[in-house]
């Protein structure tokens, strides 16, 4: 299988503190990967170095074989790979569609000489855009509160909402920081589906998350990291019963 | 009646102003105070050219749009990079260094005696010349700005500056060159706001530096607050309430030199008044002073 995401020795200090300790690891595509490890380990550092929201201090990344350190965070975005936040980010001021409507990519109304020369075009990207932002929220139950500030949602309907603008953006690799932490088993079990629905459509999809249960359920490969190492990589049920990780988490 | 046609050229003049002022402040979150020197920039650049080079109104007035507009840009393409706080500072440097240019720059610019004479706009041999025939210039370029500032705010383009304005973070991750985005809407409220300037310049035919002093850059914002930040009607209204409520001290019998003084009270009161019991302003969308959630400058922690 090709590999989708590859990361070569990343390196990240914070006053010291290792976040990221030589860290390599890879994503395939169509893979559910798993990322796992105690508070503090690196998992969400290892988010933002890929994203391109925080610089490494040295190491490289590649996506799609390409180099993609240094980017941007809008370029990334651009080339394919979208996050979410652990602690939760859209825009709570305006509503539902139009978290989603942002989300989409390369609009024409987001160029000044667009709004000023291309009108018609804008309305039919806009029109297309809102028919393609329906049908998603639509797909995960949300249709009924388009028009609700984002805000105005349960916390379980904004982690959905806020990987429904990954959906939006087009992504390839999603990163999903903790994207079942604190919500309700009928929302937990939306987002499952949501996940694995995405895989089928051949996406790859990364997720951070401390629900051991969750990542025994979704996740094809499991890696294991602690004070920005990898401990431990495997199937679920390897990694869950590694040693390592055992003395990790007793630790 | 010419009295009223003056005070209704300047509130044409603050509403290009305030609503200009508004995508920046209102909409997308960035407080710059130099808007008075893009103000003056275009009033400095219509009325050189009109002097100097005698050349037409309507060239005068392209001309001064897009100098402020690339001043803009040069200005905010450095500062714009810096917080919230550090930026205020430096667009309050940069309106110093106008002032000073202004000020001191006597063979160009005539320093503090200013630039007496300048000509009335002749528009295809029409000379404007009447206060009527100002208040309907005046009049259709506030419109224009309007009319320019709306269908910004209206686009997509839009949407994205109000996503900057409440989480640069999220904006970034889905996609938006944030810099970018803030770079241009400062450009284009730099050109709008030099339009006010080329119509104030020929209108009342002198102009020197004092009209274009951080005062007046505070002025502005206030409109804009007390207004309704985010909102451009918001703008309208906040210009006609602060450009004729003290008009309105007048017939007090408040005689001038304490006038001007009671003037400077009023609006800083109505300021603090606005900023404690209503943020959002007459008719705005966007409380100004709420917005502390710094939250949305970091990335995750
Ligand atoms: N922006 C930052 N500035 C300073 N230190 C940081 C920053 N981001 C992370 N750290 C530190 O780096 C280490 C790794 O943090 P990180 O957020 O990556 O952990 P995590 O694995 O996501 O933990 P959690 O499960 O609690 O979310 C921690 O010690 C954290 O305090
Ligand atoms: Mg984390």
């Amino acid at each position: 299988m090709d590999k989708i995401l590859k990361t070569q020795n990343l390196f990240k200090k914070f006053d010291g503190i290792s976040a990221l300790n030589n860290f390599s690891c890879f994503v395939e595509k169509n893979e559910i990967l798993g990322l796992i490890g105690p508070n503090g380990a690196g998992k969400t550092t290892f988010f933002n170095v890929v994203t391109g929201f925080l610089p490494s201090d040295s190491g490289d990344v590649y996506f799609h074989g390409k180099q993609i350190s240094n980017k941007s965070p809008y370029r990334i975005v651009a080339d394919g790979i979208s996050r979410t936040f652990q602690d939760l980010r859209l825009i709570r001021q305006l509503n539902v569609l139009d978290n989603v409507l942002l989300s989409f990519q390369n609009q024409a109304g987001e160029k000044l000489s667009g709004v000023f020369f291309q009108k018609n075009k804008i309305i039919q990207t806009e029109l297309q855009n809102r028919k393609k932002a329906e049908s998603l929220l639509e797909y995960t139950d949300l249709s009924e509160l388009a028009n609700e500030p984002a805000g105005n949602l349960s916390y379980g309907q904004q982690k959905l909402l806020s990987i429904v603008c990954c959906l939006a953006a087009d992504a390839k690799l999603l990163l999903l920081d903790e994207p079942v932490a604190g919500i309700n088993p009928s929302m937990r079990e939306k987002i499952l589906s949501v996940i694995e629905d995405q895989k089928k459509e051949g996406k790859s999809i990364v997720i951070i998350e401390h629900d051991m249960d969750f990542i025994m359920e979704i996740c094809d490969r499991v890696i294991f990291m602690d004070t920005g190492e990898k401990i431990s990589e495997g199937t679920p049920g390897e990694v869950r019963n590694d040693p390592k990780v055992i003395e990790a988490y007793l630790e | 009646m010419e009295y009223i046609l003056h005070i209704l050229i300047l509130i044409c003049i603050y509403t290009i102003l305030s609503v200009s002022l508004n995508l920046l402040v209102g909409y997308t979150g960035i407080l710059s105070i130099a808007h008075a020197a893009f103000y003056g920039v275009g009033a400095y650049v219509a009325a050189l050219m009109a002097l100097r080079l005698e050349t037409p109104f309507l060239l005068n007035l392209g001309l001064a749009i897009v100098c402020a507009a690339i001043i803009g840009a040069i200005v905010g393409v450095p500062s714009l990079r810096l917080k919230d706080d550090y930026f205020v500072i430096a667009t309050f440097a940069f309106q110093i260094i106008i002032f000073s240019i202004l000020n001191n720059l006597v063979d160009f610019t005539g320093g503090p005696l200013g630039l007496p004479g300048i000509p009335q706009p002749e528009i295809f041999g029409f000379v404007i010349s009447t206060h009527l025939e100002f208040l309907i210039l005046a009049g259709l370029l506030a419109i224009f700005t309007y009319w320019f500032s709306s269908r910004i705010v209206k686009s997509p383009f839009g949407r994205v500056l109000k996503a900057v304005r409440e989480d640069e973070v999220f904006s970034q991750a889905v996609g938006k060159n944030v810099a970018s985005f803030k770079v241009q809407v400062f450009m284009v409220g730099a050109g709008l706001a030099a339009i006010a300037g080329v119509i104030y310049a020929t209108y009342i035919t002198y102009i020197d530096p004092t009209s274009f002093t951080v005062m007046e850059s505070i002025f502005i914002i206030s409109i804009v607050i007390i207004g309704g930040a985010g909102n451009l009607k918001g703008s309208v209204v906040g210009a006609v309430v602060l450009v004729a409520l003290p008009e309105l001290l007048r017939f007090v019998g408040l005689p001038n030199a304490i006038a001007a003084n009671v003037r400077q009270i009023l609006y800083g009161a109505l300021l603090v008044i606005f900023m404690l019991w209503r943020p959002q302003g007459f008719i705005g969308e966007f409380a100004f002073n709420t917005n502390t959630e710094d939250k949305s400058k970091k990335p995750d922690g």
